[in-house]
């Protein structure tokens, strides 16, 4: 008998994959979604069930994570409201548009396509990422005013006045159009592919509606936690949340994202960046390949696919791990570690 | 298994955000306290080590 209509391999599957997962997202503060469906995919889930239980597990993370930081910073209500109606209209509309390419036959073929130009896409930000920190290392100083400038693009959005214009109570005002267009087109993504869209949806709050950074976070969080209930809903009226799948996952991520969290204060971010950015062009690789094991019908390509997808996480979560628990016995031996890693 | 099938659709969604809402309540929680009892002989253990 197969408690929660799992198989005991697949049961350890969905734990283990959930926790590495929770290391590797509570390390780099994201939500995770975005390895789960395509691994459900891969794992031959129908295409509304793999983004169906994506969403449902992005809501539970979403819990933990409003509760894990139960002030939020500072959240902006009357923008995280405008958010959560243009995102929950997004997700319903993305929702609809993979019940449509159901019935064509062709969701498992379109979602897969996706993830594979997303992953890569995540993959490449992180690489360049990592190594323009060895740039950065000698030009430090400039380094901070880098980051902080508001692109070119966002400048010319955000200076658009088209009314109505929303006050914002944090300061400044913003059109209400360009709330709708953010919050909208992140949640088409979301309802199309499964993903909490935390990565898209900080960055438009911050560059296109022009908050400052804290009131981004806060927000973000905010209306992902209402969006992230919508869309679990949205899936679940039509069946296509698999509970015992999230469940799972769920009690793997979560002791996973306390030790990844914990493991911030000790490890630094920029040591294994390039790693997460490997990983991630790895997963892309491990999407295509289940597509081309559909296409051409050869079975094996599906295993590389999982080993691809699933081994990555396990070896980075693993590569965090170890790193915090051997910066962890040297500060027992009377040096101090830094989360800047120069021990 | 759960198996919320029988259930009319609206009452079957409502219930799937209410079972991971909770689950995630429980399992931060629970995590939280095992935190509190554990880490600290854990952290022994990797001193040791």
């Amino acid at each position: 008998m197969d408690p929660f209509g799992l198989s005991p391999g697949l049961i350890l599957l969905f734990i283990g994959f959930g926790f590495m997962v929770g290391v590797l997202f509570g390390f780099f503060g994201m939500g995770g979604s975005f390895l789960i469906t395509p691994t459900l995919l891969i794992l031959d889930y129908p295409a509304s069930v793999a983004i169906g239980s994506g969403l449902a597990f992005y809501f539970g993370t979403s819990v933990i994570a409003v509760l894990k930081h139960y002030d939020i910073g500072q959240v902006n209500y009357k923008l995280g409201a405008i958010l959560f109606v243009t995102l929950s209209i997004g997700i319903e509309l993305g929702s609809n548009l993979v019940f449509a390419l159901e019935r064509l036959g062709v969701a498992e073929l379109i979602t897969g396509v996706a993830y594979v130009i997303l992953l890569a896409g995540i993959g490449i930000l992180f690489l360049r990422r990592a190594m323009n920190l060895s740039d950065d290392a000698e030009i430090d100083e400039n380094a901070e005013t880098i980051d902080e400038e508001i692109p070119a693009v966002a400048q010319k959005i955000q200076s658009y006045r088209i009314p109505p214009m929303i006050s914002l109570a944090s300061g400044g005002r913003a059109s209400l159009w360009t709330m709708s267009g953010a919050g909208g087109s992140v949640g088409v993504l979301s309802g199309l592919l499964g993903v909490g869209g935390g990565f898209m949806r900080m960055p438009a709050i911050y560059y296109l509606i022009g908050t400052p950074l804290t009131v981004a976070v806060g927000t973000s969080l905010f209306a992902g936690l209402f969006s992230g209930a919508y869309g679990a809903f949205t899936y679940g009226m039509s069946g296509s949340v698999d509970l015992p799948v999230v469940t799972m996952l769920l009690v793997g991520s979560a002791l996973g994202a306390r030790l990844g969290s914990a493991a911030t204060t000790i490890v630094e971010e920029d040591d294994v960046i390039i790693y997460f950015g490997i990983m991630m062009m790895l997963a892309s690789a491990g999407v295509g390949f289940s597509e081309l094991a559909n296409w051409i019908g050869y079975g094996a390509l599906d295993i590389l696919s999982v080993v691809l997808l699933v081994g990555s996480s396990f070896f980075v979560g693993s590569i965090i791990l170890y790193s915090a628990a051997r910066a962890y016995s040297r500060s027992s031996e009377g040096t101090t570690p830094t989360a800047e890693g120069n021990d | 298994m759960l198996e919320f099938g029988s259930f009319p659709t609206v009452a079957q969604a409502t219930l799937v955000v209410v079972t991971v809402l909770v689950e995630a309540v429980i399992l931060y929680v629970g995590y939280g306290h095992l935190e509190s009892q554990f880490a600290p002989g854990i952290a022994t253990v990797f001193e040791k080590v």
